[in-house]
């Protein structure tokens, strides 16, 4: 999985957002607020990333158990998925 | 040498790019526009395209995330689209604002790749005989409609903005019909704050305005959506900015406890704009010189922004105003209309005035009605 050219990852005054540009806009027209997770995924996610390599990811950084990371990411990812942020490799 | 000695937080979110002040219109109540003779006069330059790509990219760094690109008419520039192609890559919550009179194909095309988030389009008349009398052009109102409607055809949230005048108020019922024709849901932006052009503009707007009565009766009649937006606004003064433990204060100047913004707004706290010749300045209404952006970088700029703003003693007749609620004065329609940022403006007043007085009627009048059903 990685995320669709097109949505640009922004740091405005200390925040993490995402601008969609281009024909994305037509899909969503808005912008996205990530908090701390989201962010750390979103940049995991840019470079390239699977759901199992995200979940490790997840827990190796934040104190956080397997169950409640494979929710974390499930559901992160199914949001991508409706705002048509993510293209499968 | 002049410093800051101390500050609220300051974060450049939002910024507007002047990209010209010159237009294919010649409004006469425009308070930016510039011919060549001016900029002549004025001894300054355009940027160039290099450059605004350039500054967009500082803006990003610095952390800029809504950009708007206006003018002057943005479009009438040969290089737009080099230049906006590339901002809209960035990464911005874009907007764009344009007279819609010089849409070519070429520009569909890459609107239609690269949606602007947000347009605003002005439409000053609902006839072509209103767009000759107001702008002095013939024939541009057909293509003004034609550009809106392709313009509707985007995902862009699409705005109009009109602005009234006595050349074109009596067309007001006619553009609200005009729009609905196109969509009701289209929302009209009404601007009425109308003053004295600024940086060496040369049109003369105050001419053209309506009388602060003709102004009022303007709004309360037909413009529905200015008076609900002119009924949720508040007072731009210092005064009424959230306490913060942290005032700005420059060089411990007075006074003693310095200030909780710079205008009493969010110019140069949170947003800024860079004029067609490359200055930073608070907002595109302030009539000031403001910080040359290409000589060190953006981010140096927006830094030292505050040093050079000069704040005069505040009026005492606005402390005490009963009309306060319905001020639309700001420091910067106070520039152009006196050339002071506290100067008192008696045609704004008399607005003021107008809309307490009739606000006051409307509610004692509903008042009674209430009373009378009860």
């Amino acid at each position: 999985m990685k995320i669709k050219d097109g949505f640009i990852y922004r740091q405005v005054a200390g925040q993490h957002v995402v601008i969609p540009v281009g024909e994305n806009i037509a899909d969503f027209n808005g912008i996205v607020n990530l908090n701390e997770t989201a962010a750390f995924m979103w940049l995991k996610l840019q470079e390239g990333s699977s759901q199992e390599q995200l979940v490790a990811a997840l827990q190796n950084e934040f104190d956080v158990d397997a169950q409640q990371a494979l929710q974390d990411v499930a559901a992160f990812v199914q949001d991508l998925r409706e705002l048509k942020a993510i293209a499968d490799e | 040498m002049n410093s800051i000695v101390s500050s609220p937080e300051r974060h450049p979110v939002s910024a507007t790019f002047e990209l010209t002040a010159r237009c294919n219109f010649s409004c006469k109540m425009c308070f930016v526009r510039v011919d060549e003779q001016r900029i002549s006069q004025l001894g300054q330059r355009e940027l160039t395209a290099a450059e605004w790509i350039s500054l967009a990219r500082q803006a990003a760094d610095m952390g800029t995330l809504n950009l708007l690109l206006t003018g002057g008419e943005p479009m009438l520039r040969e290089d737009f689209e080099e230049i906006y192609e590339a901002i809209s890559r960035m990464g911005f919550y874009l907007s764009l604002y344009t007279n819609a009179s010089m849409i070519t194909p070429r520009i569909r095309r890459l609107l239609t790749k690269y949606p602007p988030h947000q347009i605003g389009v002005t439409l000053y008349g609902a006839s072509e005989q209103t767009y000759n009398r107001l702008c002095g052009v013939s024939g541009a109102f057909e293509r003004v409609i034609q550009g809106i409607r392709f313009l509707h055809t985007l995902p862009s949230r699409l705005e109009l903005r009109t602005t009234y005048v006595k050349d074109n108020v009596a067309d007001m019922r006619a553009i609200r019909q005009l729009v609905a024709g196109i969509d009701e849901r289209l929302p009209i932006i009404n601007n009425f704050t109308i003053s004295n052009a600024v940086r060496g503009g040369v049109a003369d707007p105050i001419s053209h305005r309506l009388s602060p009565r003709e102004n009022v009766d303007m709004v309360f009649n037909n413009i529905k959506l200015a008076l609900e937006e002119l009924l949720l606004k508040e007072m731009r003064n210092p005064r009424t900015m959230p306490a913060e433990k942290r005032k700005l204060m420059v060089n411990e100047n007075p006074p003693a406890d310095g200030y909780l913004s710079i205008y009493g707004c969010g110019g140069g706290m949170s947003f800024y704009t860079i004029t067609w010749n490359g200055r930073l300045i608070a907002c595109q209404t302030m009539d000031e010189e403001g910080v040359d952006v290409l000589k060190e970088s953006l981010s140096t700029a927006w830094d030292v922004y505050p040093l050079q703003v000069v704040h005069p003693e505040p009026a005492k007749a606005c402390q005490t105003c009963l009309w306060q609620t319905e001020c639309a004065s700001c420091p910067a329609l106070r520039k152009a209309e006196t050339g002071s940022i506290n100067g008192i403006t008696p045609h704004h007043c008399k607005i003021a005035e107008l809309f307490y007085n009739r606000k006051l009627t409307d509610q004692r009048r509903q008042g009674e009605t209430h009373e009378k059903s009860l």
